[in-house]
């Protein structure tokens, strides 16, 4: 496992993407091919910019690491902790206690299909999407296109993508987890 | 991958059934097996094949005449099918194959070249089929063909939104059209022709534009009430020897200020939000499909929208589903479902982003039309 | 300024004049995107070309701008995208919203 440190600054996204997809061709030279790169790129782009939105001054660390041929990117910080407004309900960490019976959220949509997100349990969710092969599009289908695209495109680029809260220290951690070749 | 394909076996053989049957499972295909031609029809009651591959000698009646009975069947003409012959079938078979037999397969052919050739047989009819598809769509977007508007329409104090899916991207029969007239009255239509696909695609254009001029002219002769204008279409679409075999829903109405007139034929019951009550009601009309009967049997109803009300018309591809035991409507479900979108005041955004919609969308079995009318 | 804009045609050639497209810049962007829809552009080219990446705030500022040229009567294609930000298109779909195209001359044509 391999630790890199974000300085919460918008002009360090860019290098520290690059250096950390540098290590990792390093590490699992063979199994990064131009699409699992192009993920690999994505997902730590846009892990460090949600990172920059609720840091909230607190240091941010990429976590790196190959288990059985899967690839975790884990982003950690203790800046504010997941909030997800839905037109239902706000959703924020930690959770209140009791806190929802039910286990899967739609946190936004749009014609092309919906984000879930899969509550493990009150400190664990699990995201998810539900796409729609939609043909045309049409002024009403542009109208409702969704704008938040961020936690939909890492979502995504990975094979599984999950946020959980430890309560302890107020850390929050998002783990992408990418399957490399079969 | 589309779900598993089907193919109806029949072979008076047990041995050949249970051989090619196999293999064809193994190779992912849905296998449905008759020794002979009596069971392949009852097969064929319950669902239609992808591809009938049949023996061509079989006791009493052989696969020349099952083949014969089918082209005689509207429904199953255009089923997919091939024979299995041995050899000395083949020469007698093709003397009488002006039947459009596609294809057929001799029966001593090693078993991993039927699969293959079954499959590129399958995959030929799909990319003919494709291409007419894409052809006619090229068309109808050229002639400007469409049965659903292309906007979202704006009428004073309404907030109205249609939602509609095409059944696998093919255009149905559903159709959709909204007349405002002198800014005063606004009529919504929503009707479904029954039948598959272009077919029915095709009738509803046809439809919709009687639909469009009746409408009109209706109201320009001073006729405002929906029952006698669905009276006189329905009126007019059974004595039409052209449509009048064709069965179609509609409903039907008229927005005239707060006011709501409705009508309908043979159509699902409009969803009524009151927001005062918080309470979903179902409006349901007592009409007849169109072209059923003289009269129809229309009734009209009038009622009021107050602030934050909403209505709902849908058609039957929004509350039907696919389940393991085969088709299934259900209006109660979808109710249930919708209860917890309604009353907001984004309630249509909240279904869309909130993938009520896509979940619909992902499930469909049919042409899914649903048209959303909020009072402001 | 972001975009550096040039008439071709009857349509307005906006180039993207950074290398980011980033959460920094993206408010600025699409304050100038909708500038140009206003001043009544009817068919803005976006060009990509000096773009290495764009992130999730550059998308959004980019649909938000596609719904208001819409509404504007005006259209929107982009061009010049690299690798990534054409995969990027299609992992969120996109790529069935925008017209894309190579080149801006390619965007006056099939339009």
């Amino acid at each position: 496992m391999k630790k890199f440190i974000f300085n919460n600054e918008t002009e360090g996204i860019y290098p520290l993407t690059l250096q950390i997809t540098d290590y990792i061709k390093n590490i699992a030279k063979h199994l990064i091919d131009d699409d699992v790169s192009f993920r690999i790129r994505t997902i730590l782009i846009e892990l460090l910019t949600n990172s920059l939105k609720h840091h909230n001054d607190h240091v941010t660390q990429i976590e790196v690491s190959l288990k059985n041929n899967k690839l975790y990117l884990k982003k950690l910080d203790k800046g504010n902790p997941l909030q997800i407004k839905t037109t239902h309900d706000l959703l924020k960490w930690p959770l209140p206690a009791g806190t929802p019976a039910k286990s899967e959220i739609a946190v936004y949509g749009d014609d092309f299909g919906t984000l879930k997100g899969r509550l493990k349990n009150s400190n664990k969710l699990e995201f998810y999407t539900e796409d729609v092969n939609l043909q045309y599009v049409d002024r009403e289908v542009i109208n409702g296109l969704n704008e938040h695209y961020g936690l939909m495109i890492i979502t995504r680029a990975s094979d599984v993508f999950k946020y959980e809260y430890k309560p302890g220290t107020g850390a929050n951690n998002f783990t992408s987890i990418i399957q490399l070749g079969n | 991958m589309p779900k598993s394909r089907k193919i109806l076996l029949v072979d008076d053989s047990p041995l050949v059934l249970k051989i090619i049957g196999q293999a064809l499972e193994k190779d992912g295909f849905h296998c449905l097996k008759a020794g002979n031609v009596p069971e392949a029809m009852a097969h064929l009651k319950n669902e239609i094949p992808d591809l009938i591959l049949s023996d061509y000698q079989m006791p009493d009646i052989d696969g020349f005449a099952f083949r014969q009975s089918l082209m005689a069947i509207a429904e199953y003409r255009n089923i997919p099918f091939m024979f299995l012959t041995s050899i000395a079938d083949h020469d007698r078979m093709r003397e009488g194959m002006d039947m459009e037999v596609i294809d057929y397969i001799i029966k001593d052919t090693p078993i991993a070249l039927v699969i293959s050739k079954i499959n590129n047989f399958l995959n030929s009819i799909r990319e003919r089929h494709e291409r007419t598809i894409q052809e006619l769509s090229t068309v109808a977007t050229a002639l400007n063909l469409y049965s659903i508007p292309q906007d979202a329409p704006a009428v004073n104090g309404f907030d109205i939104h249609f939602w509609h899916r095409s059944y696998q991207n093919y255009p149905g029969g559903d159709f959709i059209d909204l007349i405002t007239i002198d800014d005063q009255y606004t009529f919504i239509i929503l009707g479904d022709v029954m039948g598959k696909k272009w077919g029915a695609w095709f009738f509803s254009f046809g439809y919709l534009s009687y639909i469009r001029a009746a409408v009109r002219l209706c109201v320009s002769e001073g006729d405002l009430s929906t029952k006698s204008i669905m009276q006189k279409i329905n009126s007019v679409i059974y004595h039409d020897p052209v449509v009048s075999g064709l069965l179609s829903t509609l409903s039907l109405i008229m927005i005239n200020a707060d006011k709501i007139s409705y009508t309908g034929a043979g159509d699902l019951p409009l969803l009524y939000y009151n927001k005062a009550e918080g309470m979903l009601h179902k409006i349901s009309s007592a009409g007849l499909l169109l072209g059923v009967s003289k009269d129809g049997g229309f009734d009209e109803q009038v009622f009021t929208l107050q602030p934050g009300d909403q209505l709902l018309m849908v058609t039957d591809g929004m509350i039907d589903k696919q389940t393991e035991r085969g088709k299934k409507t259900d209006l109660k479900g979808f109710e249930n479902e919708l209860t917890r979108h309604l009353g907001k005041a984004d309630s249509f955004t909240d279904m869309k982003e909130n993938g009520f919609l896509n979940e619909i969308a992902r499930e469909q079995i049919d042409d899914c039309s649903l048209i959303f009318i909020q009072k402001k | 300024m972001i975009l550096q804009t040039s008439p071709l045609n009857n349509a307005l050639v906006a180039t993207v004049q950074i290398k980011e497209g980033n959460m920094a810049l993206a408010d600025e962007f699409k304050t100038e995107l909708l500038t140009l829809i206003d001043n009544g552009n009817q068919y803005i080219i976006i060009n990509f070309e000096h773009v290495i990446y764009v992130d999730s705030s550059f998308l959004g500022a980019l649909v938000s701008a596609l719904k208001h040229a819409m509404n504007k009567g005006a259209d929107i294609a982009v061009v010049g995208l690299n690798k990534d930000i054409k995969s990027l298109f299609q992992l969120v779909r996109l790529d069935k919203v925008f017209k894309i195209y190579t080149s801006a001359q390619q965007a006056l044509n099939g339009a």
